[in-house]
Formats: C-alpha cells, sequence, structure tokens
C-alpha cells in the first residue's frame, strides 16, 4: 500500500515535471497547451492518491472539479488559438512577437 | 413541502440571505447572457452595459446591506467575510463597474460582440469577490479560474486586433501554467492536512497532529506542507505578478484593451491579495512554515521592487509602463504579507491578534488606493487616446489641461514617498513601510524607499513631459492615431470623465482620511443599510 | 440518516490484475493469429487482392494538413458539454443509493437540485444556437 502511494506520488511529480520542461521548450501553441494539461492531471493524480492513501472520500470530488476547470480552461484555450490562427494563419509561438519591451 | 424549506432541510447550513451577493450576481449574469443572445437588434443590445452596470451596483448593495455574517463562517463553512475582503470585494466591483462604464466606446470603436463583453465583466467580478471572500482553498480555486478565463477571452475579445490575440495567448498559457502549480500545491496541503477548509487547516497545524479517518492520529509531514505552500505560492505569483514571475504582464498590458487591463490591474490583484493574506493567516499560526515563508516572500517582494522600479525606467509605452509599476507596486504590498507570516513568531495573544489587524488594514488601504491611483491613470490614457508611446503626452497641457493635471495627480500619488503628504499613495505606503520598520524589517523598509525613490524618476518624467515640454506636431498626431476613427460615444466617455472626477477626488480624500475606509467597513459589519 | 458510506477500496495490486489477464489475452490472440496464420494459408498475392478492400478509397496526399478551423469549434462545444456527465453520474448514483432512496424528500430534492443544474446548462445551449455556432454551414 505505502509503496503504490509513493510511487503514486512520484509518478505525479515526473510528469509534473515532464509538463514543465514541455512548456519551457515546445513552441507549438497546441503543444504547449498539451504539456499545461499535463501538469493539471499530474496534480490531479496527486490528489487522488493521497485521497486513497488517507481514505478520504473528498480528495476524489476535488479531481471532478478541477476536471471541469480543466475542461473550461481547454474550451477558452482553443478559441484564443483560433484567434492567433486567424491573426498569422499559424500557431508558431516564436513568430506571434508583436509585444516587446 | 415547499422548495425554500426542502432545500433548509437539506442544506442547513446555507442560508439563501448569506448568499444573496452571490445570488443577485450570477443572475445578473445570466440575465446579460440570455438579454445577448435574444436581442435581434443592435438597439437593445446598447441596454446591455446598463444590466451589467446595475448588477453590480446591485451586488455593491447586496454587500452594503450586510446580509453576511461578519467574522464568521457561513455556507458550510465555505466562505468567510472581513474587512479585508468586504472592502476588496466592494473595490473589485468599482473596478469592474469603471470597466462597464468605459465598455461602450471600446465597443463601438472596435466593432466587439458587445454581450460577451459584458457578461464576461460581471463575471470576473463574481470570481474575484467569491475568491477574496472564500474560506475553502477549492472554491477559491474555482473562483480564480472563473476570474482568470474572463479575463483570458476580455484580453482577446477584440479578434480583428493581431496584438490583441498574442496577448490573449501569453496570458493563457501562463496563468494555466500558474493554475497547475496551484493545484499541486493545494493537493499537497490537502495530503498534509487533509482538509481544504483554511479554519481546519490552522487548527491541525495548531495542534502538529493529523487525525485519520480510522481514528488514529499521525504526525504532521512538514515537507509536504512547505512543498504545497512554495508551489502555491508560485501559482499566485503568476496571478499577482509578483517577479521574477511577471514576464507576462506588459505584454498583456499592451495588447490588451483598457477596460481590461483597469480590472487586470485591480479587481485580480485584490482578489489573489485577500486569498494569499486569509492563507497565510492560516498557515503562519505554525512557527516552523512561519520562518522558512518568510524568506521566500521576502525574496519576492525585495525582486518585485527592484525589478518593477528598474524595468519601467526605461519603458517608452505608457502602458508598458503602468506593468511594470503594478510589479513594483505589488511587490510592496508583498512586502506587507512577509511582515504578516513573520508575525507570529514576534508577538503573542490579543497583540497578535491587533498586528495582524493593522497589517491586513495596510494592505488593503493600499489595494483600494492603488486601484484609484491606476484608474485613474489608465482611464485619463484612454480618454485621451494616450495608451501609445509617451512622446504624445508632450505639452499635454496646452491642449487638454484637466486631463494633464489628473495624470499629474494620479503620478504623483503613484510616487507616493516625499511629496504632497496628503495623497493615497502617500499614506498607503507610509502604514505599509511603518509596519515593516515596527517588526524589525528596517533593510527591505529601507530598499523600499529607495526604490520609491527610483520611481519618482519614470513617474515624474511624465508629469514633467505634459507640462514643460513644448507641444510639437507628431504628439498631436500620435494621439490622434491612437483614437483612430475618432468615433466615440459621447455617454460613455462623459460617465468615464465623471468616473475619473471622483477617482481623483479619492486620492485626496482617502490621503487626508485613511480612516474613512474603515468606517465604511465598521458600518458594513452592522449592516447599516438594512 | 445514515453516514456517507465510505467505499470498499481494493488493493491496488488485486484491482489491476483483470486489466493485466484482459490484456495477456488480448495480446496473445492478437499476435497469435498474426503468427499462425501463414502457416495455414497459402500466399499467393495479385493485385486485385492488395488493394484496400472495403476500407474506403486510397489515400490521396499525406495526412499531416491543417484541419479544418471549425472542427476545433465543435470539438471544444463537445468538450464542455461533455463534461457535464461527470456531474450527473455522481447524482445517479446517490439517486439510486437505496440507503438515500428511505430518506423522505430526498428524490424531489435532488430532482431539484439536477433541474437547477440543468437550467443553467440550457443557457448556455440557447445562447450557442441563437448565436449561430451550432450551424455548420454559416
Amino acid at each position: 500500500m505505502q509503496e503504490i502511494f509513493v510511487s503514486n506520488l512520484v509518478l505525479s511529480a515526473l510528469l509534473f515535471t515532464i509538463g514543465i520542461l514541455g512548456v519551457m521548450w515546445k513552441r507549438n501553441a497546441i503543444s504547449l497547451f498539451m504539456s499545461v494539461e499535463l501538469m493539471l492531471n499530474a496534480a490531479n493524480l496527486a490528489f487522488v492518491s493521497f485521497a486513497y492513501q488517507m481514505g478520504l472520500l473528498s480528495g476524489g470530488i476535488l479531481v471532478l472539479f478541477i476536471m471541469t476547470v480543466a475542461a473550461a480552461e481547454a474550451g477558452v484555450g482553443l478559441a484564443i488559438f483560433i484567434s492567433m490562427f486567424r491573426a498569422k494563419r499559424h500557431i508558431r509561438v516564436d513568430e506571434h512577437d508583436m509585444l516587446h519591451g | 413541502m415547499t422548495t425554500l424549506a426542502l432545500i433548509q432541510a437539506y442544506v442547513p447550513n446555507i442560508h439563501p440571505a448569506h448568499i444573496m451577493p452571490f445570488l443577485v450576481m450570477l443572475v445578473g449574469a445570466i440575465l446579460c447572457l440570455i438579454f445577448d443572445a435574444m436581442s435581434d437588434k443592435q438597439g437593445s443590445r446598447d441596454l446591455l452595459p446598463w444590466v451589467a452596470g446595475s448588477t453590480l451596483v446591485a451586488t455593491i448593495m447586496s454587500l452594503l446591506i450586510g446580509f453576511m455574517p461578519y467574522n464568521r463562517l457561513f455556507a458550510e463553512e465555505t466562505f468567510r467575510a472581513d474587512t479585508f475582503s468586504v472592502l476588496g470585494s466592494i473595490t473589485i466591483m468599482l473596478a469592474c463597474l469603471l470597466a462597464v462604464i468605459m465598455g461602450p466606446a471600446l465597443v463601438s470603436r472596435r466593432n466587439i460582440p458587445s454581450g460577451e463583453f459584458y457578461t464576461l465583466i460581471v463575471f470576473v467580478a463574481f470570481g474575484g469577490m467569491t475568491m477574496a471572500l472564500s474560506n475553502e482553498l477549492l472554491t477559491a480555486f474555482i473562483a480564480l479560474e472563473i476570474m482568470s478565463l474572463s479575463l483570458y477571452v476580455l484580453t482577446g475579445i477584440d479578434r480583428r486586433s493581431s496584438r490583441a490575440s498574442e496577448a490573449a495567448f501569453k496570458y493563457f498559457i501562463l496563468g494555466a501554467f500558474a493554475s497547475a502549480f496551484l493545484v499541486l500545491g493545494i493537493g499537497f496541503i490537502f495530503g498534509a492536512t487533509h482538509t481544504t477548509h483554511l479554519h481546519e487547516i490552522a487548527a491541525v497545524l495548531g495542534e502538529g497532529s493529523v487525525d485519520l479517518v480510522n481514528g488514529g492520529a499521525a504526525a504532521l509531514n512538514p515537507i509536504w506542507i512547505f512543498v504545497g505552500f512554495a508551489l502555491l505560492f508560485v501559482g499566485m505569483c503568476f496571478k499577482l505578478s509578483l517577479a521574477p514571475f511577471h514576464m507576462w504582464a506588459p505584454d498583456v498590458y499592451e495588447g490588451a484593451n483598457t477596460p481590461t487591463v483597469v480590472m487586470i490591474a485591480t479587481s485580480s490583484k485584490i482578489a489573489a491579495f485577500a486569498l494569499m493574506v486569509h492563507i497565510v493567516a492560516a498557515l503562519a499560526r505554525w512557527d516552523l512554515f512561519a520562518e522558512g515563508a518568510t524568506y521566500l516572500v521576502g525574496f519576492v517582494a525585495l525582486v518585485s521592487m527592484i525589478w518593477g522600479n528598474l524595468g519601467a525606467l526605461v519603458q517608452s509605452n505608457f502602458k508598458r509602463m503602468m506593468a511594470y509599476s503594478s510589479v513594483a507596486q505589488t511587490g510592496y504590498m508583498a512586502l506587507a504579507l512577509m511582515v504578516l507570516i513573520a508575525l507570529p513568531g514576534q508577538l503573542e495573544g490579543a497583540k497578535l491578534a491587533a498586528a495582524e489587524e493593522a497589517i491586513k488594514n495596510a494592505i488593503v488601504l493600499y489595494l483600494v488606493g492603488y486601484t484609484v491611483m491606476s484608474a485613474l491613470a489608465l482611464g485619463i490614457a484612454w480618454l485621451i487616446g494616450g495608451e501609445g508611446h509617451m512622446a504624445g503626452y508632450r505639452g499635454l497641457v496646452f491642449r487638454n489641461p484637466i486631463a494633464a493635471t489628473g495624470m499629474a495627480v494620479a503620478m504623483f500619488s503613484l510616487v507616493g514617498i516625499g511629496f504632497t503628504p496628503p495623497t493615497i499613495g502617500f499614506m498607503g505606503k507610509f502604514y505599509l513601510f511603518k509596519e515593516a520598520v515596527q517588526y524589525n524589517f528596517t533593510a527591505l523598509a529601507a530598499i523600499a524607499v529607495v526604490t520609491s525613490v527610483i520611481s519618482a524618476f519614470y513617474y515624474l518624467n511624465l508629469v514633467v513631459t505634459m507640462f514643460m515640454r513644448e507641444e510639437t506636431e507628431e504628439a498631436g498626431v500620435r494621439l490622434a492615431c491612437m483614437r483612430e476613427q475618432t468615433f466615440r460615444l459621447a455617454s460613455s466617455d462623459a460617465l468615464t470623465r465623471v468616473a475619473m472626477a471622483s477617482c481623483t477626488a479619492l486620492i485626496f480624500l482617502l490621503g487626508f482620511f485613511p480612516n474613512s475606509l474603515f468606517l465604511i467597513a465598521d458600518a458594513i459589519k452592522e449592516g447599516f443599510l438594512r | 440518516m445514515n453516514a456517507i458510506p465510505v467505499l470498499a477500496y481494493t488493493p491496488l495490486d488485486q484491482a489491476y490484475v483483470p486489466v493485466l489477464v484482459m490484456l495477456v489475452i488480448a495480446l496473445a490472440f492478437g499476435l497469435g493469429t498474426m503468427i499462425v496464420s501463414p502457416f495455414f494459408g497459402k500466399n499467393k498475392p495479385n493485385a486485385a487482392k492488395m488493394e484496400p478492400y472495403e476500407c474506403g478509397i486510397p489515400t490521396v496526399g499525406t495526412s499531416r494538413i491543417q484541419v479544418f478551423v471549425r472542427f476545433y469549434l465543435v470539438a471544444l462545444l463537445f468538450l464542455l458539454f461533455d463534461m457535464e456527465i461527470v456531474y450527473i453520474v455522481v447524482w445517479a448514483l446517490a439517486m439510486t443509493n437505496p440507503a438515500n432512496a428511505q430518506v423522505p424528500g430526498f428524490v424531489w430534492f435532488s430532482m431539484l437540485v439536477m433541474f437547477a443544474y440543468t437550467a443553467i446548462l440550457l443557457v448556455g445551449l440557447i445562447y450557442e444556437w441563437k448565436k449561430g455556432v451550432l450551424n455548420w454551414n454559416k
């Protein structure tokens, strides 16, 4: 039981780190967003494994809410990507660089 | 059984009157949405700002009437109204109201879908208020997301501008990135303390052990709480645009439309600060935490003060300058946050409670002051079309003396230290720095004063540009370009002018009588309109 | 009213044994048929046999193309209205829980909650519809 809990947390930390690295290195808007979603789901995994380990029902319910928020975020994100695409006909982040100091 | 009795039987801890402000706001937002969907002609859509505005005003009224119990948990222990959160909520509403007032000119000028614009403003206010009042981390997170998602869309709502979509994209990706940190932080705190309610977290930390489901008790795991708070704080730093997590702010301020910038600069910061203060007050009961977190928050405050002010020095775009200035100003407030964390190590009992109250009041005074000052600066820039290069301000006093004077008042108040004492900017900074000195953070307070003096260079540079430089042909052209298509709505602009005049009045009123703000809070505690 | 029943947790190492067995059987069947079939069948290919049969027309161009932007719109509308299931399932489980059915007024209360929930979703649907997002040809 304890080993599974620890391995879940390690998996969650790994996924979160992969997400961070993805946000830093990826240059396509959709890939960036996928990395962010990976981070959110890593956090969800941490929530669930805590809830499972401690026998707390509430942890599982919190995850449902976070999933909903992630879905709403995906909706808004895709809409913003579409409007970005309409501006320049591509979503390569590097080449959207009109704003700088 | 009647419907109400049925609800009462099942959720006895949620009294409908207690959550009245939330209900008013939600109904108003849905009304806006339906009104927009059902109106076929443009003429009826012109009523939308009135619907949104009256929703906000009704919410302010319901907050003033005092439906919510004060300093007590309500609605299943999810919310808690204290001076900070109620004053913060009212200020959030007022800032959003300013955005609604500025709205019609923007909507007609840039041909923006009006229904979405006003509905999202109401949702920003809803998220901000819920976040400021919440006593539960998940509720706070969802409220934060409601506010942030609305702000992302509002940033990019001008679809014909590729700058706006780029700003929306940057804001969105970094905001979503930050909320992932936030969720993981909440997860770790939940794992350590088995609850997401702040008062229960405080109780668990006070005992030093967690009750398990099977009846036993386990020792608290300090590492999880530290990691949790660090992640949560990093997430909030992104939202608050505290350095070194402020990279999005200048770009978003530059690319977004000005009514949205007003909300980003004020509403989102008030809400996030209210949440941070509540979290910190819950966690700081544990001395081990206080020691570690003081360094973390102090470091962020230090970096923000220095980086924000130095960054603003080299800006030539008005809105970018305001963005860096907001980084610096939040840095000053983070300084007070740090004092709040370090406090339980220095004081005890009733003294501690009184000192905490004083610091919270200093932060909320500065937040309200910052809201008024930046609303004034951004609002005037919006009215004269000076949102771009600052060369456009050359000799403004000869063309538009009233606007130039108002802008000068805002700038003097933003500097705050050493000039014109009776402004809210001065009083706010005075109280913040006083608290820092009083609890032995003299070095940081000294750095804060020095950076304030540095900030005088760029704020007063604008004043000099407006008053002492000669008007040039180019400057006039720049402003005219910014106002493009020059089609402005007289009614919206007139109301904005009224709002700017009241901001100017507030700067001096609160500068002379800073305590009047807390008189309002005391009056609400009694429910003075009831 | 009874306390909320705590879920009976199966230890993780046992909970996934059926999945593992299923995986092994599926792999064994799939790989087994692929490996075994050449030994039994005669292999005489010709042009007609090599054509994709009942699998649509031969592909044209590469599959790495940009997708029409409207698909994204449909995807995100679907996503948002998909998430409501998460809550409805929880609601339905609570509704059908025999322990809850004993409580007086429970059915009415949960129906009320669900009506309020659906009404908010309905507002969203009406908004979408009136804005013409559901019209593909627009």
